[in-house]
């Protein structure tokens, strides 16, 4: 969210700003150059570096504003994953999330797979789990081939736990773990 | 196949690198993203400036080259990065993926994918408003007043995203390559007293490239679909956006630390050498 056009505006808005802490030791001169993290360009109103610095050049600014020129014109992060379907029978659900750590990273319908098959899909998994990550997968109801004897586990730079499903009365829920990294949301449904 | 990364020094060297929250977070993507390149590919190219790449140099990834090419852009103003990119496609002399540095591949891309003439991440039509209001402005500007313009032009239909561009049509490149130059050499002076310049990159970057794409009937591979839910390969990440923010940074140095401990040492060394802060999670 951008600096505030009006009303008071602190240092320690600053620092938020900046994705630091509120309380964070800061100079205006030094935030202006760039030293705790690079001015960004795509806001329509940032600070200029020449002195003398002074907070209301800081008014408007907006450090995550997305960039019309950036070589990108989408979002935030795109961390595409698949689930593949290894039970040996068709399955179908009316829509799945995953959450990873307690972030929902990915919440798409999801379509009738056959045996074998697999349904390729783009999430929002950005903060990377390297280790003692949680993953919770719900197939909401009504679900087709899927019973508390199917389980799923994860491949995406580590083999997590095997997690069978359980009704949640609205989803089939499963949980894995995964003591080492996960760079994707990679599925076996088992 | 041969994986290219490009960087160019826009002005602020590497204690301000554009587009990123800092420059651990940037050199952390960059030792993510090659090395996994090269554990798919065995082949990581890269093309830079003379300045730049002292310090690519120090960091010590598996490049079978560091080219300077990118010297050759010191006539034309900063504001247009993305010529370091075009610079690089330019030169390449077989088909090739340019990878942006802040796109990891963590798994390798697909055989469906990468037999198409030409890959990229994603269409971007004009029908969907988030593309029409990045797009249809400076397209109008340039309608308007510009010269050069690639046939097609007029279409205003769609642009991709670049984050990679993969290409196995060379005479495609060849006219996609020269018809940016072109543009530039003959709009650029007449544009930066009107719009700032970074502002027009994504129209002969990426408009460009559909338009001549489209007229030249290449087949085209994407990754994801426009609305970004749908995907065709799995492991495909791209920051975008994200770039800015202060926890995927620490998650990212975190994350070289713990996977490659020798990179985070180089990185930190890097830094010290170039007296950049080093910030700890």
């Amino acid at each position: 969210m951008a600096l505030s056009t009006t009303g008071s505006l602190s240092m320690g808005d600053i620092n938020v700003e900046l994705g630091r802490a509120r309380t964070a030791s800061i100079s205006l001169d030094a935030a202006e150059n760039g030293s705790y993290a690079t001015i960004n360009q795509n806001s329509s109103s940032k600070p200029s570096s020449s002195n003398p610095a002074t907070i209301s050049e800081w008014r408007g600014y907006n450090h995550t504003a997305a960039s019309s020129g950036g070589g990108s014109s989408g979002g935030g992060t795109v961390n595409t994953g698949v689930i593949w379907n290894d039970t040996g029978r068709t399955i179908s659900a009316t829509y799945m999330t995953i959450k990873a750590n307690g972030t929902t990273v990915a919440n798409i319908t999801l379509p009738t797979l056959a045996n074998g098959a697999s349904f390729n899909f783009s999430t929002t998994y950005t903060n990377l789990i390297f280790s003692n990550g949680t993953f919770i997968l719900d197939l909401y109801t009504p679900t087709v081939g899927l019973t508390s004897s199917n389980y799923f586990y994860m491949t995406g730079g580590y083999l997590s736990t095997n997690g069978y499903f359980s009704s949640t009365g609205s989803s089939l829920r499963a949980t894995v773990t995964s003591s080492g990294p996960q760079y994707s949301i990679i599925i076996h449904i088992k | 196949m041969k994986i290219v990364y490009s960087y160019w020094d826009t002005g602020n060297g590497l204690k301000k690198p554009g587009n990123w929250f800092n420059t651990q977070f940037m050199l952390s993507s960059m030792v993510m993203s090659v090395l996994n390149s090269y554990k798919h590919y065995g082949r990581v190219e890269m093309v830079t400036d003379s300045a730049s790449k002292v310090w690519i140099e120090k960091l010590g990834l598996p490049f079978e080259s560091i080219r300077t090419d990118l010297d050759e852009l010191q006539k034309y103003d900063k504001g247009s990065w993305a010529l370091g990119k075009i610079k690089a496609y330019s030169i390449q002399e077989e088909p090739f993926l340019h990878v942006d540095l802040d796109v990891i591949l963590f798994e390798p891309l697909s055989q469906k994918l990468v037999n198409n003439d030409l890959y990229v991440q994603n269409f971007e039509p004009f029908h969907i408003d988030a593309y029409h209001k990045t797009y249809m402005p400076y397209i109008e500007l340039i309608e308007d007043l510009g010269t050069d313009l690639p046939i097609g032009f007029h279409d205003k239909k769609q642009a991709v995203n670049l984050g990679i561009y993969g290409c196995n049509n060379l005479e495609f490149n060849k006219l996609y390559c020269d018809s940016v130059f072109r543009f530039i050499e003959n709009n650029e002076k007449k544009f930066k007293s009107i719009v700032p310049l970074h502002k027009l990159c994504v129209i002969w970057e990426q408009y460009f490239w559909a338009v001549i794409a489209d007229k030249l009937k290449m087949s085209i591979g994407t990754i994801i679909d426009p609305h970004y839910k749908l995907a065709s390969e799995k492991g495909y990440f791209h920051l975008l956006i994200d770039k800015y923010k202060k926890d995927i940074a620490d998650n990212f140095y975190e994350h070289v630390k713990t996977i490659y401990p020798e990179y985070y040492q180089l990185i930190n060394k890097l830094l010290e050498f170039e007296k950049i802060e080093i910030h700890e999670k």
